[in-house]
């Protein structure tokens, strides 16, 4: 176990270092000037103006420089300024981080406890209305795209029922219950989409598994229908539904900016999206680097749950 | 909906306002927090360089200035009580009694000395550095500045009431604080809690210079960028008042009961052309474009009616600079697009690369309406979607042929010409090396003169003479609006220049029923 461990750190720490590398000169080579941005389009225009506050944010410097600047402070724990605010990009990655994985971890735990039970029922009574229902919802589910899902839960929660708030985010130490509401909606539209998939992939998964010899010979020996399901099929079936989750998880890090716009949620894709727009590098490169970090972090726990799991994983064979 | 056209006259704007309708004179009361929803993430608190258009309210709040606009849009005294002119180039202050910074220390002439110092120093990136480039600024006594330019400037006074010319305390400044993050003015309210991108608190300045102002207790910014997100925060009430209100909801949220919009031109769109680059260095090329454009189909399709056509030079009809005659120049006449194109030598017509920002509906859709009009007359048109970044880029060097391009009026005066079209004016003029000496001479000529009659007459010439040329063409104003709770009060929607001011100029008068 710590051997397997082991080995897929050195391999993470390799991936990162090599995604965090490509990152920082990709960027680099967008076309757009950070400090034409900063500038505005006033000021942006006056070429001596533009030299001076290049050479005050250390961009005119070699670019393999900055790199080395870059990979120096990095082993510090220093991700450099913001070109745009001028503040740590750290404190700022680090204060977004929470709030787009309670979001993730929110939704994910919704789309687990419906979408599983919904996939054994689903392949269970694959031809029987129950199943047909349940595989519906699930199409809708993850076939919709989540500004619509989004925009429905606006109408209905917020203006029709003025129950939720329409966008925005509370912190929790504000006001818990505030905190709770504003997420909800959010999270809920990341969950109903991870909810379809996780469905889907049971059903499938666990429809595969029901025909193999191991389940025929539980029933046998004597198992309950139900019983060996339970023990023995759903969890050979779940193997790849928490390889997809992990990789789908991962996904969401960077890849909730529509959720996040549309509810006005503060998040590290948004940081990431803004970032972009103002070729901000110092940021793009930190928040791109806590996303790897995490997402490499979710794939081990994926890994980690899958060998659990199954065996078979930790050993390689 | 209590809706005034009082665009956007650049021009009079500071002159002659038009009547407030509705205002009444109800007694206001104190207390409350305003919950605004802004579309700008402002990044930065930098009194001194422009960010967007929350960014000039966060600083008309933070900060003051020498002097400034009232809401009749007409100067008015801030930090300066009183000021004398002794000739056409300079200006002698003298400053309120016992103004503090929030951070209680007073406000002397050497605090203003310095911030029109660090507006000048190309290190600071400064919005107006331009504007006070060669001025030279003298401490008399701890109350009393003056200002003195090279050149006769009959802009100065309305560059100085800008909230870009914030005056900050040279002391502070002198610790090195993060002035991106942090503030410290003289302006009705603190800045008391900050997230970049995502919120600003800010509370009540009990010391503020004037007597029982601000009545509000505080105001919560919160910067939501989605335009839907924005709109229903309002709806539901999870904010008191919007900016930016998207214009395909301008007249929808105008029926909701409860609330008002009220909205003013704040900006004109353009075709800007690389007029130094063949083929688009010949003016009759240029008219072409002009004379074929629907700009009533613009109006409709891209801004729900909510703006108005553009035939002649972006002076609005209440300013004492307008001009009848000039306002029809480019009624929509393809035969005379297709009659110019043949004259300047192309009778079959030309392909052009049409620029455009992909980020808003009104920019996209002016361009698809655009390049549709230019087919009707042999101008194949391909439509480049452009980021924010590569636009500001391929406007700074000139890499582009034609354009669209949303202005906002720079400034209260028609001297704004000369930051468009002057030959040194990096905006536009000086990337691409376009120089037009009888312009040049006729701007010089306004901005040095005093007498209002005198002016109107200069300027019927520089408009002339730039319908002439035309090195844009203008498309139409496009309304800027505020949306608000009834209960919210004393808010006026100003134009032009002063446009994106406006919710700043009214912040200290607010207050909540």
């Amino acid at each position: 176990m710590v051997k397997f461990l082991g080995r897929r750190l050195a391999a993470s720490a390799f991936m990162i270092a090599i995604a965090a590398t490509i990152v920082f000169f990709s960027v680099h080579l967008l076309p757009g000037d950070p400090v034409l941005i900063l500038l505005g389009e006033q000021g942006a225009a006056d070429a001596e103006v533009v030299a001076r506050l290049r050479a005050q944010l250390n961009l005119d410097a070699p670019l393999y420089q900055q790199y080395l600047d870059w990979l120096g402070g990095l082993f510090s724990g220093d991700l450099g300024k913001s070109l745009q605010t001028g503040l740590p990009v750290a404190e700022e990655v680090l204060r977004r981080i929470p709030r787009s994985l309670e979001l993730i971890v929110a939704g994910l735990a919704f789309a687990i406890l419906l979408g599983i039970p919904m996939g054994v029922v689903a392949a269970r009574r694959r031809a029987a209305p129950a199943g047909l229902a349940v595989s519906a919802v699930a199409v809708a589910g993850f076939s919709a795209p989540v500004f619509v899902t989004g925009i429905l839960l606006v109408i209905v929660f917020s203006l029709w029922l003025g129950i939720l708030p329409s966008s925005g985010y509370v912190a929790f130490g504000a006001d818990p219950l505030g905190h709770l509401a504003a997420g909800l909606m959010p999270a809920l539209t990341i969950g109903i989409n991870f909810m379809g998939v996780v469905t889907r992939m049971t059903r499938a998964s666990l429809t595969e598994v029901l025909r193999r010899d191991f389940v025929r010979a539980a029933r046998a020996r004597g198992l309950s229908h139900r019983a060996a399901i339970r023990r023995h099929a759903l969890p050979n079936a779940l193997v790849p539904v928490v390889a997809i989750l992990g990789v789908r998880a991962g996904n969401l890090l960077g890849g909730t900016v529509i959720i996040e716009s549309l509810f006005d949620w503060p998040g590290l894709s948004s940081l990431l999206v803004s970032a972009c727009f103002a070729r901000d590098y110092p940021m793009i490169q930190g928040a791109l680097l806590a996303i790897f970090v995490l997402f490499a972090f979710i794939s081990l726990v994926a890994d980690l749950i899958q060998s659990f799991i199954d065996p078979r994983m930790r050993t390689g064979r | 909906m209590r809706k005034r056209f009082a665009i956007a006259t650049m021009a009079a704007m500071a002159v002659f306002a038009a009547p407030v309708a509705g205002w009444s004179a109800e007694t206001p009361e104190r207390g409350g927090t305003l919950r605004y929803g802004t579309v700008t993430e402002v990044s930065s608190l930098d009194p001194h360089i422009y960010v967007g258009s929350a960014w000039k309210v966060l600083m008309e709040a933070l900060y003051s200035t020498l002097v400034g606009f009232n809401q009749e849009a007409e100067l008015v005294p801030e930090l300066a009580e009183s000021w004398e002119q002794p000739d056409a180039g300079s200006v002698v202050f003298t400053l309120r009694k016992g103004v503090t910074f929030h951070d209680g220390t007073p406000l002397t002439a050497a605090d203003v000395k310095f911030s029109l110092e660090r507006i000048q120093n190309p290190d600071t990136g400064a919005t107006l550095r331009p504007n006070l480039e060669g001025a030279t600024i003298t401490v008399v006594d701890d109350r009393t500045i003056k200002i003195e330019k090279p050149q006769p400037d009959a802009t100065l006074m309305s560059v100085l009431a800008l909230p870009e010319a914030s005056i900050v305390s040279r002391q502070w400044m002198g610790g090195n604080p993060n002035v991106k993050a942090q503030a410290n003015g003289s302006g009705p309210f603190m800045l008391e809690d900050y997230e970049p991108a995502v919120k600003a608190t800010l509370v009540r300045n009990p010391d503020y210079f004037v007597e029982g102002q601000p009545y509000l207790d505080g105001v919560d910014f919160r910067m939501i960028k989605n335009h839907d997100a924005r709109v229903n925060a309002l709806r539901t009430g999870a904010v008191d008042m919007i900016d930016f209100v998207p214009w395909k909801d301008i007249d929808a949220l105008g029926r909701v009961s409860g609330l008002v919009v009220e909205s003013a031109g704040g900006a004109f769109m353009n075709l800007w052309f690389n007029a130094t680059k063949a083929p688009f260095d010949d003016p009759r090329v240029r008219k072409a474009f002009a004379f074929a454009i629907d700009r009533e189909a613009i109006s409709k399709a891209a801004f729900f009616g909510h703006g108005t056509p553009l035939y002649g030079p972006p002076t609005t009809p209440d300013s004492p600079y307008f001009q009848e005659d000039l306002a029809e120049t480019f009624r929509f006449d393809p035969e005379k697009a297709r009659a110019l194109l043949a004259e300047s030598g192309h009778p079959n017509g030309m392909n052009v690369e049409l620029g455009v920002y992909q980020g808003l509906a009104i920019y996209t859709t002016t361009a698809q309406i655009i390049q549709a009009n230019l087919k009707e007359v042999g101008i194949e048109a391909n439509i480049k979607l452009l980021e924010w970044a590569n636009v500001v880029e391929n406007k700074n060097s000139g890499n582009y042929d034609v354009l669209v391009y949303g202005v906002s009026v720079k400034l209260p005066d028609p001297d704004a010409y000369s930051y468009y079209f002057g030959a040194e004016s990096t905006y536009w003029a000086k990337p691409i090396g376009f120089r037009d000496a009888q312009l040049e001479e006729l701007l010089a000529k306004g901005r040095a003169l005093t007498d209002e009659a005198e002016r109107v007459a200069v300027y019927r010439q520089v408009e002339e003479r730039l319908l002439e040329i035309s090195p844009w063409v203008f498309i139409n104003w496009r309304e800027q609006a505020q949306a608000y709770r009834k209960n919210v009060r004393g808010y006026k929607q100003l134009g032009g220049a002063l446009s994106e001011s406006s919710p700043g100029i009214a912040l200290p008068q607010l207050w909540i029923q």
